[in-house]
This record gives C-alpha cells, structure tokens and sequence, in this order.
C-alpha cells in the first residue's frame, strides 16, 4: 500500500472573479521512503496541492477527491486532526523560513516546544534532541547555535533550522515546498545536498515542489509534470528526461538555461501560462503546444505507457513524425 | 524579429480599453452592501442638506409665538404647524434648524479632511519622497505641533477672535492634516523603493514630475480612506466645541449645538429637540464609517 | 573602435548610520562596490554574475548615479559619466537605460501602457506632440511583440512575461546606446526566459546596443553575454570572454558557481563534483582582509590574508593568488 494516496484531487478557490480551479484530477501515489518530484511553472497548481494534502488551504479554496495517508482519509479531517498529523508524520518546509519561524523565540525554544507537545519529552531532553538535529543538519556549533534568535541565522542556515525542526518528529513523509528558490545558488547546492543526506539516513518519503529541472534530476527518483492544474506526464527521472514524450515536458527541457553544454540552446515556448481564472478548453497546453489539434479541445486521460510513466496527451512527441 | 507566437495569445485578449484599478475597485465597492448602505445615507443627508430648506415652512431664525414659552406643551412635531421635528425653546422650526445645522457640520467635515488632503499630501508626499535632513526636519516640525493641546488652542482661537466660522474652519484645517502628512509620508517611503520609481529615477524624470505622477497616484487609495474617516472625526471636533458653547453664532447653528441645546432642555420632556439633531449627526457619522470601510476593503482587498 | 563605456575603478560606499546615533557619530563605512574595472564595446554584451550581497545592482547603479560612486566611467565621447553635473548627466540617461528584476513591480500600476512607455520620450523629447509619441510607442511596443491596440491598457492584466516586454519597450523607446538589465528574467517561468532572452538579443543586434546584463548565477549569461565578470564582495573574482569563462574558470569562486547550477540531465547531475563553499558570506561591513573570499576557499594559504589579488591585465583576469583549474581537495 502507496503511503500516499491522491485519486481525483480537485481544488478550486472563489474569487471575485469566480471559481477558480487550481488543481483538476489530479491523482497521484507516494511509496514509502520514495522521492517525488512535482515540476511546475507559475500557476500550475504545485504548491495547492500540497497545501491541499496537508490541509493548509487558503480560506476560499475548497478541495475534492480523496487523499489517503497510510490508508486513513484526510480529506475533510478536522482541523485538530490534520495538526497531530503534520506534528507527528508529515512535515512540511516552505520556501521562506521566516514566515514559518516566530521571530520572538529563541530557536531552542521554538524545536523544544513541538517534543514537549508532541513527544511528551521534558524541557531538557526535547533541547539534547534538538541540538542532535541541529547537528544533523550541519549547523556548526549547534550547542551554541541553538540559543539564538531566527534573524541572528543567514538565510542558508534558517533552512537548515527549518528542515530540523521539520524532521523533529521523524515524520513519514516530508514535503518540501520550493525550500532552495529563495536561496543563492551555492547555498542551494548545500541544502539540496543536505535534503538527499538526510533522505537517505532517516528513510522519509519525500516531496519536493520545484520549478527548477535541474533540482528535480538530482534528487527525486520520479517526477509528475503540471501544468494548468493537471497532470502533464509523470515518470521515473531517468527515461523521463532522457526521453520526455509530452510536448510540454519536452519544451520545459529545451527552455532550461544549461551550463554543462557547450552549444546548448534556450528554446522558448511561444505563448505565456494560462490564465487559470478563465483556462482554454480541454489540454491547458494546446495554445503553446506545436503539435495540438481539435482534438485536443477535449482534455486528454493520464494513460499509462512504457513502464510506470504516464501522460495526458493525445499528440505525444514520440509518434509525431519530426 | 518579433515572436509571433505571443502576438497570437495577445490577440486572445480583447484589444478594448483596459480596466484600471479604480474600475476594480469601484466593482468591488458596489458590492460591498454596508458601503453601499452607507453611500445611501450619506447621499440622504447630504439632500437633506442641500434641499430640505426648500420642504421648511419657516426659516431657521422665524419665532412661532404661538409655541414660545410652551414648547413642551406645543412645540413637538407636527404636521398641521409646519414644524415637522417640533421647535426649540423660543419657538424656532427645529426641522429649518436641523437642516441649517447638517449644513455647517458637513461643511466643517468635508473642508476640513480637504484641507488635511491637499496639505498633509503635499507635505508628507514631499518630506518621504526627498527623504534624509529635510524629511527629519519637516517630521520634526509635524511631531512638535502634535504635541501642542490642539483643543485648547482652537477654544484660546475663538476666545480671542470671537465665535465665527472661519475661526472654525481655519482651527479645524491647521489640526488635521499633521496626521494625514505622517500617513501619506509613510506611504510615500515604501512606494520610494519601489522599482517603478526607480524606473522614472533612471530615466531622468524630474522629482516634481516623479512625486505628481508616480507617488500621489498611488496614494490616492489611502488619501481616499482617510479622508472619508477623517469626516466624521472633524465634525465631531466641531461638535465638541460648540457643546462647549464656542462654535459657530447664533442664528447659525450645527448638529453639536443643537445636540448640546436639546440636552439642556431633555429635562422638559421635550426629547424632540435632542432627538432629530441627535439622529442625523448619527446618521452622518454612521455613513462616512461604513463608506470609509468599504473603500478601504475596495482598495486595498489584500488587507482584509 | 574605441569602448562605448570604459569604467577604471569604481567604488560605491554607502555611509550606515545607525537609529540612536547623534549627528556627530562617525558613520560607518560599506564598500558595497570596490574597484571594479572595465571596458564595454558598442553592440557587446557584459554579464556580471555574483550572488545576493556581491554589489551587482549596485554597480550598475552607481554607473547611472542613482547612488553616489567613485572612479572614472567614460563614454564614447571622453565625458566622464561620474564627474557631470545632475542636469549634464540627463543627456546621457536617455542613452543608458534599464530594464528591472521584477517586471510587474517596475511598472506603475495606475498608469496605462502608453503612458509608460511614453515616459522617457515626455522627458527627453518635450518637443514631440502627443500624437507623434503615440506612433512611436506604438511602434517600439510592435517592436517587443506587443499588440499596439493594448497601448490603453494597464500593467496588472498582463502577464509576467509580457510585462518584462513592457519594461523594454519603456527602455528601449529612446533608442539608447546602452541597456543595463537587472536580472530581467529571473522572476520569471523558465519557459518564458527564453523568450526575453531571444527577445533582448534580437533588439541587440538590430539597434547596436550594448548591454549589461546582471544574473545571480551562470545560467542565463552563458546564453546572452559576450564576456563575463564574476563578482564577490563587492570585488570583481575572474573576467574573461564567455567561451574560456565556462571552458576553463580559473578562479575557485567562478568554478564553486559553476559547479552549482544545477544540471536538467539526471545521469550528468548525479555525477557532477559540487565544490561545496564553506560557512557563510562574511559580513560587507567587516570583509576579510586580503583576498575577500580566502574565507570560504579550500585552496587558501596563509598569504592570502595579506596580499589582496591583482586581476592582471589582458582579456582574462583572475584575481587569486593560486588560480587555475579545480583541485581535488576541493571537491566532495
């Protein structure tokens, strides 16, 4: 049994404007201790998903279909529910730490705070725990560290922080929402080094939100590509980077500014996102998509193909002759 | 040399023309139902104001000598009289009296939050936009003269030049556009940094130029929302000081000083004279609340 | 052909005082930009590359004198753009104009398409009436693809993408000689990128412009600059044209950036070497003496405490005192 369990998520917010669907359709599966990479550009609906899963939406969102956590509902759960459950098996890392850390308390105060709450742990084994995570993300001097204030830490160093306190409670599975975007790209290399370290000795089941390719193809074993609120091609990393068949897919690779290629091109894709409070008919891809048709004015099903990928697409790349 | 491909989904978008964000605000405005109550009664003060005199059978200085001397007795609304809210002590048409008085509190309310527009923009605009020694300096000056007892300095105003209403307006003006210039200065601080100005900056646009069309119109929103707030706070100024008995001259009145009259006199049983001028200034304060609110919601929907 | 922009020395201090000081507190001095040198020819592109707090906007607005710089920066013409009066240097800002990091942001939202694009020319063309700044707005914005029936149209209907054309546009309008762009596409999605990188090249080529183009990390430069600088600290790190800059970075700093982009190919991700920087950047108020970056160096000696690097002159400079190709220690 997958440890997550999308079918059929749907999430639409009402805005002054109408509804507006964020997410349509969307199932997908997490196993146990697995990596998975969720791609997306602005408006693709990545982040409410996760909020969604984690019931963190905002107030005028309204989320439908099933999410099954370890074969429990979740769905729907109150809102007392859905906190044990962040607190003791899922966590969550956002893009900006400082919007997630109180200002006013000492960081120890801040990591002891959720044992003594969640861990029924005394003050001083719950601050031991916290400097063992501490160091367990690399931050020199932890037993130190640990007394100072969110600001007093550089904006690699307070994720770090974040992912600590994120893993605290050892959860089963650990989203993390754009955690390096907001960061230089050598820090980001520290931290995604660190995220797959980590991965790797506490075994969590990992999903990592991201615009960023190249991220992606460093850590997640499989990757789901959205755009428009549905799911584009999803696979694991390897044949789908080496071979994308969707069109989308295929365009985001080409747009990607490489270093490592000598005479590798950016190739734009004409057009600009759709605007998801009034998307095109059928596939959201089709007004950008080279190869679209009539046909594609009806939104194509997610079907399986190859081994373990799927892609909603009635024109793949592959069988369009070049 | 243009991609093409963006022209096709430009062409999506209707070539019509393009909806500000006044329009938007605007809709959202009409939607909001406590504004729009507000609105409604606003616009009825406001006829009431302006064209009630024409509905008055008497003037607002005429005595009723047939009411004088028994207002408790005689003096309460009546159709058959022509005194549709009653009469005062001496037999003067409360309803000439009320809408006399509506006229003077709206006219202290809306030139006084236009006063404090023009002035606390200017001043604030300019000491946030120009920033370092000249913004300390004017700020300075703004916190010196808030901490002098304004009220007591408009009583001491009208003390030595006589009850008049360009005492008034002046003494309400001079007061209320220091805290009007320390919120649009701390607007115009955070706009100062953004990239827009610095765009016009780097062009070379010069500072006159960049505060009347980059800076002010972006603070219009908040301008707007003050001032609306700001209304119902000078007419209550100008209430408190004619309670007092300093405000305007007799014959002229205003809602304080009739709510001030009707309160002398609640002892009488005549409840009429407190009542209808109690009600309007209610009324009035009321509408620019709600309007403020909305606005406030319109403009700035993030801030809800 | 003599450099359109040739720039010796410039230094940008920013005096920090501090809430609570009294007038006569020695205020305290930010190198946020030290001795930065360069030549930039006419139709050329200069990427300038460093990470958050290396002075990248900075300079480039310290060369428009929108913050108070020191050195010599001198245009085609011998002036010297840092020595001119502000009313002497409005000639020139209608030849160096920007293009901003945040598109939507850059444009004023109460003012319509026209209007901002037609700023620069109310400003530097008074003369022209209002019907002839409309045809050539018109026309730049067919120039950057955008649909003239927009013109009345304001800022938040449209998208990222088409904002950042916008901000050309408004750049581009009075033909200037010189566009500095500060990390124009990083706020947008990656399939947009590419098309204002096409875009801005295409404008290059048929308008001879010359560009500075700021990025904060190696990737996009590679696909628009002709020679890059990398900055760290506020210190230029390594200048040389783009094919040796990414075939054979000499400087460790250069060659840590490199190494952290990361790589769209699973197979080449996974066995990329990431030169990992140690600690944190030093504070710009306090920074290391010598070589500003010794601090987070594998290949640092002791004398790089107390010699600051010479760049050297010719077209590839490398401002370490032991430059040249990675070494084993410092990778893993």
């Amino acid at each position: 049994m997958a440890l997550l369990e999308i079918t059929d998520l749907s999430v639409t917010f009402d805005t002054d404007d109408g509804p507006v669907h964020a997410v349509s359709n969307l199932s997908l599966s997490v196993e146990k201790g697995e990596t998975l990479g969720i791609v997306g550009e602005s408006g693709s609906g990545k982040s409410q998903t996760a909020f969604a899963l984690l019931g963190l939406l905002a107030r005028n969102g309204r989320a439908s279909g099933s999410v099954r956590f370890d074969g429990q509902e979740i769905l729907g759960a109150t809102t007392k529910e859905m906190n044990r459950l962040r607190a003791d098996r899922m966590a969550i890392v956002f893009q900006d730490p400082m919007t997630s850390l109180n200002p006013y308390m000492r960081i120890s105060d801040q990591m002891a705070e959720v044992l003594t709450l969640h861990r029924g742990m005394g003050k001083r084994e719950a601050v031991s725990e916290a400097v063992r995570m501490l160091d367990a993300v690399r931050i020199p001097s932890a037993r130190d560290r640990i007394r100072l204030y969110p600001h007093e830490f550089s904006g690699g160093m307070r994720q770090r922080v974040m992912i600590a306190m994120a893993l605290l409670c050892q959860p089963d599975l650990l989203v993390a929402d754009e955690p390096t975007t907001a960061l230089d790209v050598t820090v980001q290399a520290q931290i995604m080094d660190l995220l797959d370290d980590l991965q790797k000795e506490f075994g969590m089941a990992t999903i990592l939100i991201t615009h960023d390719l190249g991220v992606v193809a460093g850590f997640c074993e499989r990757v789901v590509v959205l755009y428009g609120g549905r799911v584009m091609e999803e696979g694991p990393t390897d044949p789908l980077f080496a071979r994308p068949t969707h069109p989308y897919t295929r365009g985001l690779l080409a747009a990607v500014p490489r270093v490592d290629d000598a005479d590798a091109k950016m190739r734009a894709i004409p057009g600009a996102p759709p605007d998801m409070a009034d998307p095109p008919p059928g596939c959201p891809f089709r007004p950008r998509c080279d190869f679209a048709g009539d046909d594609c004015l009806r939104m194509p099903p997610l079907e399986p193909f190859d081994r373990n990928r799927a892609r909603a697409c009635r024109r793949p790349v592959a069988e369009v002759a070049p | 040399m243009v991609s093409t491909a963006e022209q096709t989904t430009a062409t999506d978008v209707a070539p019509k023309k393009g909806r500000s964000l006044w329009a938007d605000a605007r809709r959202r405005f009409l939607r909001n139902k406590a504004a729009m109550l507000g609105l409604a009664i606003l616009v009825f003060v406001a006829l009431f104001a302006v064209f009630g005199g024409l509905l008055a059978q008497w003037s607002n200085e005429e005595l009723d000598y047939n009411v004088m001397g028994q207002a408790a007795q005689l003096g309460g609304p009546s159709l058959e009289n022509g005194h549709y809210f009653g009469t005062d002590d001496l037999g003067r048409d409360l309803f000439a009296r009320t809408v006399q008085g509506t006229q003077i509190s709206l006219a202290v309310g809306v030139i006084g939050a236009l006063i404090a527009c023009v002035v606390g923009t200017v001043y604030g605009a300019t000491a946030g936009y120009l920033g370092g020694r000249i913004d300390s300096v004017m700020m300075r000056l703004v916190d010196i003269f808030m901490a002098v007892p304004y009220m007591f300095v408009l009583i001491l105003l009208l003390v030595m030049y006589g009850r008049s209403i360009t005492i008034l307006f002046i003494g309400v003006g001079l007061i209320s556009w220091m805290e009007m210039a320390r919120i649009v200065r701390g607007q115009t601080l955070s706009l100062k940094g953004r990239d827009f100005v610095e765009a016009a900056q780097a062009t070379g646009v010069s500072t006159p130029v960049i505060i009347a069309r980059h800076i002010v119109p972006n603070l219009l929103g908040v301008i707007a929302v003050y001032a609306t707030l700001l209304v119902p706070l000078m007419i209550l100024t100008e209430s408190f000081i004619s309670f007092l008995g300093l405000g305007v001259q007799e014959p002229m009145t205003s809602l304080g000083a009739l709510i001030s009259e009707g309160a002398g006199t609640i002892a009488y049983g005549t409840t009429w004279q407190l009542g209808f001028p109690l009600l309007f200034f209610v009324l009035t304060l009321f509408g620019f609340f709600f309007v403020g609110d909305g606005l406030r919601d319109a403009l700035d929907p993030k801030d809800r | 052909m003599s450099p359109l922009l040739s720039v010796r020395d410039l230094c940008v201090t920013f005096r920090i005082t501090r809430g609570g000081d009294m007038p006569w507190t020695a205020p305290r001095l930010l190198r946020a930009v030290n001795g930065v040198s360069f030549d930039l020819e006419p139709g050329q592109t200069l990427g300038v590359v460093g990470e958050s707090g290396c002075g990248k906007s900075t300079l480039a607005r310290g060369l428009i004198r929108m913050v108070p710089s020191t050195g010599r920066a001198l245009w085609q013409d011998g002036t010297d753009l840092l020595a001119l009066s502000s009313r002497q240097m409005l000639r020139y800002r209608s030849r160096i104009q920007m293009v901003f990091q945040d598109p939507l942001a850059s444009l004023n939202p109460r003012m319509t398409l026209g209007q901002i694009i037609g700023e620069p020319l109310r400003t530097h063309r008074p003369d022209l009436s209002g019907a002839e700044r409309r045809t050539r707005v018109a026309g730049m914005m067919e120039r950057v693809g955008l649909l003239p029936q927009m013109i009345s149209r304001y800022p938040h209907e449209f998208s990222g993408g088409q904002c950042q054309r916008i901000g050309i546009a408004r750049a581009l309008v009075m033909e200037p000689k010189l566009l500095i762009c500060d990390e124009p596409v990083s706020a947008l999605d990656v399939s947009i990128q590419a098309q204002v990188v096409d875009l801005l090249k295409d404008l290059q080529r048929d308008m001879g412009l010359a560009m500075i183009f700021i990025a904060h990390d190696l990737s996009v430069v590679k696909h628009i600059a002709d020679e890059v600088m990398v900055l760290y600290l506020g210190r230029v790190m390594e200048k040389a044209p783009k094919a040796r800059l990414y075939a054979d970075p000499q400087h460790p700093y250069t060659q840590a950036l490199l190494s952290a982009v990361p790589i769209p190919d699973p197979v080449a991700e996974r066995a990329k070497k990431i030169i990992a920087l140690e600690g944190d950047l030093p504070s710009p108020m306090s920074p290391p003496s010598g070589c500003v970056f010794r601090t987070r160096c594998r290949r640092g000696k002791p004398d790089c405490a107390e010699t600051v690097p010479d760049p050297g002159t010719g077209p590839h400079r490398t401002a370490c005192l032991y430059p040249g190709p990675v070494r084993e220690v410092e990778t893993g």
